[in-house]
């Protein structure tokens, strides 16, 4: 079974939508729904029971993924789980494959199966991995039973190159709505696929012109370790090409990417399958992304078995709502938290406060009486009484909402036209607040749809403003 | 001792609130505006007054009976058919105006200052003149008509200078007049102005003192200004040591007034400069400054109100957060959490998303 499982990450250089956020940090360290992005794609990796080995791979720093990556492995320690994550720097930007090709051998060693699970560590979803490894042995035994009516094939050949995961947005889908679904296939890679053989996979493009298909590129891929051979070939022509007196154009022998030298190559050969998933799903670059990520994923524990880590309902609280154990908060003044709200560690908060729809980082102080809404808040801020901190844009549930009432096309016309359905997530994030870590936000101050570079003081109303 | 209150028209600068209530029924400091001067006039021994209106709705005459015996005086309305300017009404009540020999207030409706009506008089009785304006001092004179004196004769009005582009002085018209009853004479009845054309032949006459009005002047009749002129009110209240002025621990600042039938509710901030009307109901933890809050109106807990009036009525939700110059007209509810800034919100509205921009709610 299943035993590596690989998570590509990027480079700072390239985190720069999430800015200001990721002016401090990774963006993979960014905390979501009470614990780091990356945390809920490793742990849904863990359940995984014969997973023995994750391999983050980018080009950040060591030290950046350091702590997180020694928290992992003491739990492992601790609890004897024969498991290791370990972080893998690539030399330089490698694309999306360079890394996999460079640290090939450590995908290799000690993988108990012919298979390896990729996952690129910005996408958000229900993670339903065991489901995409029980694809993959189930055409494996498939082909078992064809193999003995045909002697023909080779036994080594029986299991599939590929199973994507392939995001249907047949139905509503979050990302649909949010990044307008008439270009929705001019920023994906599209997957068209033979229903009537367990969905195999028949073509691949990526980010073409023409809608192919209603199936994306969901970013997670199960791979047969045999997609090694595909990139020693693009390797080797690219190292040819780049030696090549006659080809005019510059090659980086280096890198490598996913789409181009594995995906776009996998349907001629014929054994790559889609797995084809319907539930919540979506990429994170911007930080109106992250608020977002906290409303599906406070939503998604809410409704599992580890509902107990959130707030209980109360009088004070509209579910889902994450509040850290160390926080400090007044209720003896008809507070109101939620629904989707976050708060880290170690924060202050006094009585009469109102949050919607936001991510609170650590160490935050907040007087009384004070509103905040679709808005970040990083750490060591420290905000006055009766303030407003405020995004205007809509969330998903009340985009949810207003399509059930007006139906789809009259939302997207409403979306496109009118001001006050501005969506969180699109048009450059500026629907949202985000305060920048350090900042202080005086007493009864407006700070509306604006970004406040860290260590600020704001003293005046802001609208629609960037403080550096 | 006659007194004359040029009321004029609808007041629509002051819409929305004068979209249910005629302006000078609409409460200034808690008291209907016009009794402002009312109060006034009968305090500096006037025991007829004529309103000039150029429309008379009957709510305003059932509202101002009852004044006339709190403060034994007649009031009479004066209804113009068509608008006759700020002297033509004088004439049309020339009867009433003109029953007695004694000195006539001629008082703009907007306006409000301290009213030293006895000082006025005083001073209009001691000089030979006809008529006496009352001139207050403002620092940009060049948007107004400045008034300049004689140079031998001190108080003596020499010229009117209509927006002067040189300084000439900083003393404005402010829309108080004591005038002997002979005045009307030189009136026509037609639709006529006092300042541009009965002023200039009591001028040339050497018949027109001006009277230098100390405190604070405003003329309340947009919302902006009303706000302006509460804060110069409510300062002034202070200065005299008004005892109904709140002195409770919820204030902040100062300036504030509440009336005793509302009520507020724990860990409020209140003011500087606030009115509170009657029956007013103030949430927990609710922040209020520079605004006016009408009778009956509900703010409810956490909510931020500040530079607004809040008209009869109204429900500011929860978390709500007004400012701006936001005017609520009557029977408006601000639902839970929004932000409403400089909205003016016609009656009976209920605003369940953000304002962002000033903009007339319909």
């Amino acid at each position: 079974m299943t035993s590596k499982a690989v998570i590509i990450i990027g480079g700072p250089s390239r985190g720069t939508r999430f800015r200001p956020l990721a002016l401090d940090q990774s963006k993979y360290l960014f905390p979501i729904a009470g614990k780091p992005l990356l945390s809920h794609t490793i742990d849904a990796i863990l359940k995984i029971d014969s997973i023995n080995e994750i391999l983050l791979i980018g080009f950040y720093e060591n030290s950046i993924f350091e702590e997180f990556i020694n928290e992992y492995n003491s739990k492992f320690d601790y609890s004897n789980k024969n498991c290791r994550i370990k972080y893998l720097k690539e030399f330089k930007a490698l694309g999306t494959a360079g890394g996999l090709y460079q640290y090939k051998d450590e995908i290799l060693k000690n993988n108990n199966s012919d298979n390896f699970l990729l996952i690129h560590g910005d996408i958000i979803c229900s993670f339903p991995l065991i489901q995409m490894i029980e694809k993959f042995e189930s055409i494996k035994m498939l082909n078992n039973n064809t193999v003995s009516n045909n002697i023909n094939l080779k036994k080594n050949d029986l299991s599939p190159d590929a199973i994507l995961f392939g995001v249907n947005l047949d139905n509503y889908n979050y990302d649909l709505m949010l990044t307008m679904s008439s270009t929705y296939h001019t920023s994906f890679g599209l997957i068209a696929y033979d229903s009537k053989d367990h969905d195999k996979v028949i073509h691949y493009v990526e980010k073409p012109e023409s809608k192919i298909s209603n199936v994306i590129n969901g970013g997670i891929y199960l791979f047969n370790i045999n997609v090694f051979k595909l990139l020693s070939k693009a390797k080797i022509e690219k190292i040819q090409k780049s030696n090549d007196e006659n080809y005019y154009e510059f090659i980086d022998e280096d890198t490598l990417s996913i789409e181009h030298d594995i995906l776009q190559k996998l349907p001629d050969l014929n054994k790559t399958y889609v797995f084809n998933y319907k539930g919540f799903w979506k990429t994170i670059k911007t930080p109106a992304d992250a608020i977002i990520a906290n409303e599906l994923y406070l939503d998604l524990i809410y409704q599992s078995k580890s509902k107990d880590s959130l707030v209980k309902p109360s009088i004070n609280i509209s579910p889902p709502v994450f509040i850290d154990k160390s926080t400090n908060i007044d209720y003896t003044m008809s507070t109101k938290f939620g629904p989707y709200v976050s708060i880290g560690k170690n924060c202050i908060i006094g009585s009469g406060c109102r949050i919607i729809n936001s991510i609170i980082l650590e160490n935050v102080e907040i007087g009384s009486n004070t509103i905040i809404k679709n808005s970040i808040i990083s750490k060591n801020c420290k905000i006055g009484n009766w303030s407003r901190i405020e995004g205007s844009g809509m969330n998903l549930v009340s985009i949810n909402e207003l399509i059930r009432k007006n139906g789809t096309s009259k939302m997207k016309a409403l979306m496109e036209t009118n001001e006050n359905f501005k969506v969180i997530g699109i048009r450059d994030s500026g629907n949202i607040t985000i305060l920048g870590s350090n900042v202080q936000v005086k007493d009864e101050v407006l700070v509306f749809n604006s970004f406040v570079l860290p260590s600020k003081v704001i003293g005046e109303d802001l609208r629609y403003e960037v403080i550096m | 001792m006659k007194g004359l209150i040029l009321v004029g028209g609808y007041g629509t600068r002051l819409r929305p609130l004068t979209l249910s209530y005629p302006k000078p029924l609409v409460e200034f400091a808690n008291k209907p505006m016009i009794l402002h001067q009312i109060e006034a006039l009968a305090n500096a021994g006037c025991t007829d007054i004529v309103l000039a209106v150029n429309y008379k709705p009957e709510v305003m005459v059932g509202a101002l009976k009852k004044y006339e015996e709190i403060y034994g005086v007649s009031i009479t309305f004066s209804v113009e058919e068509e608008p006759l300017g700020t002297a033509g009404p004088l004439k049309l009540a020339e009867k009433i105006l003109k029953k007695d020999n004694t000195p006539i207030f001629v008082l703009n409706s907007d306006v409000i200052c301290e009213y030293p009506l006895q000082d006025l008089l005083n001073f209009h009785n001691n000089h030979d003149g006809e008529a006496t304006i009352v001139a207050t001092k403002v620092d940009e004179p060049s948007k107004y008509g400045v008034i300049v004196h004689d140079r031998d004769v001190p108080n003596r009005i020499d010229r009117f200078v209509e927006k002067p582009v040189e300084f000439v002085g900083n003393r404005i018209n402010a829309g108080i007049y004591v005038i002997n009853p002979s005045v009307i004479d030189l009136i026509e009845m037609r639709p006529t102005s006092i300042e541009s054309e009965t002023f200039p032949l009591l001028v040339e006459d050497k018949k027109l003192y001006s009277f230098d009005l100390q405190g604070y002047w405003m003329d309340v009749g947009q919302p902006k200004d009303y706000l302006t002129g509460m804060c110069l009110y409510l300062s002034a209240q202070t200065k005299k040591g008004n005892p109904n002025l709140s002195n409770a621990d919820y204030i902040t600042g100062g300036n504030v007034l509440i009336d005793p039938t509302a009520k507020v509710g724990k860990g409020c901030s209140i003011g500087p400069n606030v009115v509170i009307g009657p029956n007013v109901v103030i949430g927990d933890g609710v922040r209020i400054v520079r605004s006016t809050i009408l009778k009956n109106s509900q703010i409810k807990d956490h909510a931020l109100v500040k530079s607004t009036i809040v008209g009869w009525n109204s429900t500011v939700g929860k978390w709500a957060r007004l400012e701006g110059v936001t005017v609520l007209g009557e029977d408006v509810t601000v639902k839970d959490e929004i932000y409403v800034n400089g909205g003016k919100v016609l009656p009976h509205k209920s605003i369940k998303d953000n304002v962002e921009t000033p903009q007339i709610i319909m």
